[in-house]
């Protein structure tokens, strides 16, 4: 089992508190839709609980250890990041781009041992790239890319996956594919925290939802519980009604007010 | 075209081929069996003389710098993953140029001898150390702070120029600038050498460092990558290296740019495959250009080295900035 | 169409008029001395050495601040009270002088503003033979109205040419003026001439090309010179000294064979060259005998 905890995690910029005073506790199994407006502090609140960021407030915990007290290849074998819009920056294969997802233990010359070919070939199957492992990464389309950096991340299979709008800018198809994958690496015992835009998906697949707004929590719980009408009008300002929240048959529509009729 | 496996085959004997040319090829013609015939001579002879003071000092130094330059640049490109950066870019060059000026200058270089590249590996580590804290806390930050420190360092070559004593130190120093292995001796391969060696070991850290930053910086980061070491490092080899390069040569620009893209087609784009290849197409490279500049016929003045790499860089600047072009979005 | 016939029109107008108010330098045979002139400026240093050769302080409006090094090398004091310029033509025009002794490159502007406030200027070249310095002696004579003057410096280095070529070294000596493959005097030079009438070879004379070329150190191994010279810009007497900063083998081949000249005396066209070339004759005697060892 494995958890990380936030407590009183609070990041300043310029006088401003950008994530304010945010405490939560999310364990393994579970898949936590970090939502919320633009600007509600969610990529800072994912930099801090991945440890790249270090609070002016507060701390983080992974595993009941404090994230600054990992060594920086031990933190990035227990935990795997991915920003928002990774991007390849030379056209390597797409192989090797996810083999570097083993940076810590890669051999810098040669070839790749054959147990860790396996492994890329087994993150590679997991996302369904391995048409494309030869291929280099700056050709693939954007549902492609966004694949083969899911791969770069469970290849080194770390216990939590912390993904900061890893649909963003996808197709429907690829979207709906890759938060499926998502739910299941979760099913299957990972951690995963994904911040997420489009809430019909959240609300079909996470099973935690963590709501932010103006840089504060304000609520953390089960979707079918914590998704609400009420909460999505308070957070968004603008009428929302959800229904059959938590199931695979969700549907979150936003009800424009009189004044656009 | 060539193979990927044959390739450090084809690097090898361009090597081996400039060397042989570099000892072999001079303002003087000798013939060839007179002159490596010398080695075995028991007395000095005259060809024994410009083979071991003249070529083979030089030879060597060619071979250090151009590594050094291409080593340097492979290993920026990397950092800033842009494949149009060149060691110049920190302002290192700029300053190891000033301090080597400065000797020339205050006439210091007229009373010891190696004033010169003493001077010139002191400006260019003060360069980088201004780039360095100029430049914290970021990759963008730390390219405008080398542009600005390279500012800096021209606006002192202009000022010396402008206050040269007199014309025949004015032109001393005009042409010094211009770059040249000509008359460079043991002294200075021994004075140059170790700094150079020290910055090689500062590039080679960064190598693994450099593959994980084809994710991009957030990603490597979180794969245990320390941007701020991987630059601190990035600099300080660039700057021990390519400083004391330049301290000893003078400004010998575009070999830095060059050598990574002439082994980009063979080894691939992974920075760290592009490292030591790219050393050794430098030193290739520059070996050949020295050669060239010694036999190219001009008419009496010497064509200087940082002349001909401009001359042959420049074009293939324009073509790279065009097909960069064509390939982007 | 239209718009080009209007273009080339204006360009061909604005070009007509350019070389209409272009500036034709004067003919020195032109000018007629009528009286000497009585405030003469100098803006060149080879110049300033002349002047304060043939003419009297009082005639002098000013000289350049470069001369002053030279002139306590050869003729010390005789700068002392005289104004200075700095090749400006503010100074043209504040000073006032009757006549500018210029150098070939002296600016369309302060030709213009000199023929304005009716002071000739001239362009005096620079020596590349001893005959050259006769005929630029000659000619700066006559302009300052002093050719007597002029004609006793000539014949003063007449003499000590004559005298140096009475008595030749039995062997000549090779030499090449060298500073680290930096530009070599050659052939027509006043260097070479220099070097020739103090009795020694100029081994840059062989070379095909220019008159200034690079000589490497290669070459210098291959021809060995018996000494080197090299010009000083800091005006003393030639003497023996080691150039420091130079490659190991020719610092020790050439400990103790080298020479150093006043470059001022080899670039303008002054009767003191001559001294030049006595100087170098003398320093020769003094090498070790034989050949530069490596």
């Amino acid at each position: 089992m494995s958890w990380i905890e936030a407590n009183g995690v609070t990041v300043v910029r310029s006088g401003r508190r950008i994530v304010n005073n945010v405490s939560m506790r999310a364990s393994a199994g579970q898949f936590v839709g970090l939502i919320g407006p633009n600007g509600a502090g969610k990529s800072t609140l994912m930099s801090a609980l991945a440890g790249l960021l270090l609070p002016d407030y507060g701390s983080v915990t992974i595993d009941d250890r404090a994230v600054t007290e990992y060594d920086r290849r031990e933190l990035a074998r227990v935990r795997a990041y991915l920003p928002q819009s990774p991007r390849a920056e030379w056209p390597v294969s797409v192989e090797r781009l996810v083999a570097l997802g083993l940076t810590p233990q890669l051999p810098v010359f040669g070839r790749l041992p054959a147990a860790m070919r396996e492994q890329v070939s087994a993150a590679l199957g997991i996302v369904d790239m391995l048409d494309h492992r030869d291929q280099p990464a700056t050709t693939l389309s954007g549902g492609e890319l966004a694949r083969a950096m899911l791969a770069r991340a469970l290849v080194g299979d770390p216990t939590t996956l912390l993904a900061d709008e890893p649909l963003a800018g996808l197709d429907p198809r690829h979207a709906l594919d890759s938060v499926h994958r998502l739910r299941k690496l979760a099913d299957a015992g990972k951690l995963v925290i994904a911040s997420i835009h489009d809430l019909t998906l959240a609300a079909r697949y996470t099973t935690d939802v963590a709501v932010m707004r103006e840089g504060s929590l304000v609520a953390f719980g089960p979707t079918r519980q914590t998704l609400t009408s009420a909460l999505l009008r308070d957070v968004f300002e603008v009428g929302a009604c959800v229904s059959d929240a938590g199931t695979l048959g969700a549907i979150v529509d936003f009800v424009p007010s009189p004044v656009y009729a | 075209m060539v193979s990927r496996r044959a390739w450090p085959w084809l690097a090898g004997l361009l090597l081996f081929v400039g060397v042989l040319l570099s000892l072999g090829l001079g303002r003087v013609w000798l013939e060839p069996t007179v002159l490596f015939g010398s080695i075995l001579e028991p007395e000095p002879t005259l060809a024994w003389l410009i083979l071991s003071e003249l070529r083979i000092p030089r030879t060597i130094l060619g071979i250090l710098v151009g590594a050094s330059l291409g080593l340097s640049g492979a290993a920026l490109q990397g950092l800033l993953r842009n494949p149009l950066a060149e060691p110049g870019l920190l302002g290192v060059s700029s300053g190891a140029a000033l301090g080597a000026v400065i000797a020339i200058y205050f006439g210091l270089s007229a009373s010891f001898a190696l004033a010169t590249p003493v001077l010139g590996i002191t400006g260019a580590i003060v360069a980088a150390i201004l780039t360095l804290s100029i430049g914290r806390g970021g990759t963008l930050t730390m390219i405008l702070a080398g542009v600005a420190v390279s500012g800096l360092m021209g606006a002192g070559l202009s000022l010396a120029l402008n206050f040269a004593p007199n014309p025949a130190a004015a032109y001393e120093i005009t042409i010094w600038l211009l770059g040249t292995l000509e008359s460079r001796d043991w002294h200075q391969l021994y004075l140059a050498a170790p700094f150079m060696l020290l910055g090689w070991a500062c590039l080679i850290l960064t190598i693994r460092d450099l593959n994980a930053l084809t994710l991009g910086e957030a990603q490597a980061e979180s794969l245990g990558v320390n941007p701020a070491r991987t630059r601190l490092f990035a600099l300080a080899g660039t700057a021990l290296s390519v400083g004391a390069a330049t301290a000893v040569t003078g400004a010998v620009g575009f070999v830095g740019l060059i050598a990574p893209h002439l082994v980009r087609p063979f080894v691939g784009h992974e920075p760290a495959r592009v490292l030591f290849p790219s050393a050794l197409f430098g030193a290739i490279l520059l070996l050949f250009a020295d050669v060239a500049t010694r036999t190219i016929p001009t008419g009496g003045q010497e064509l200087r080295l940082g002349v001909l790499t401009a001359i042959i860089g420049t074009p293939f600047f324009f073509w790279l900035v065009v097909k960069l072009r064509r390939m982007s979005p | 169409m239209n718009a080009l016939k209007y273009l080339t029109a204006a360009a061909f107008a604005c070009f007509s008029l350019a070389a209409c108010t272009g500036d034709d330098k004067p003919d020195t045979r032109k000018i007629a001395v009528w009286s000497k002139p009585q405030r003469i400026m100098s803006t060149n240093m080879c110049n300033d050495l002349l002047l304060l050769m043939l003419v009297p302080k009082e005639r002098i409006a000013s000289v350049t601040y470069l001369a002053h090094d030279a002139v306590e090398a050869l003729m010390p004091g005789a700068d002392a009270g005289i104004p200075i310029n700095h090749g400006t033509v503010e100074e043209v025009v504040r000073q006032k002088p009757d006549l500018i002794l210029a150098s070939p490159w002296s600016t369309p502007v302060m030709r213009r503003l000199a023929r304005e406030i009716g002071a000739p200027v001239v362009e005096i070249d620079s020596a590349n033979s001893f005959d050259d310095i006769r005929r630029i002696t000659r000619q700066v004579g006559y302009l300052v109205g002093e050719p007597e003057r002029a004609e006793a410096l000539i014949s003063e280095m007449d003499r000590k040419l004559a005298s140096l070529e009475h008595e030749l070294p039995d062997r000549p000596l090779e030499v090449v003026s060298w500073s680290a493959g930096n530009a070599v005097p050659g052939k027509g030079t006043l260097t070479d001439e220099i070097i020739r009438v103090a009795g020694a070879v100029n081994l840059a004379a062989k070379m095909p090309d220019d008159t200034f070329s690079s000589y490497g150190i290669e070459e210098l191994v291959m021809a060995q010179p018996q000494a080197l010279l090299r010009g000083q810009t800091d005006y003393r007497e030639p003497s023996f000294r080691n150039a420091v900063s130079e490659h190991p083998i020719v610092r020790r081949a050439f400990d103790g064979r080298r020479i150093t000249y006043p470059v001022f005396l080899h670039t303008c066209g002054l009767p003191q060259s001559v001294d030049s070339a006595v100087q170098l004759r003398a320093a020769l005697a003094e090498l070790p005998s034989g050949a530069a060892t490596w």
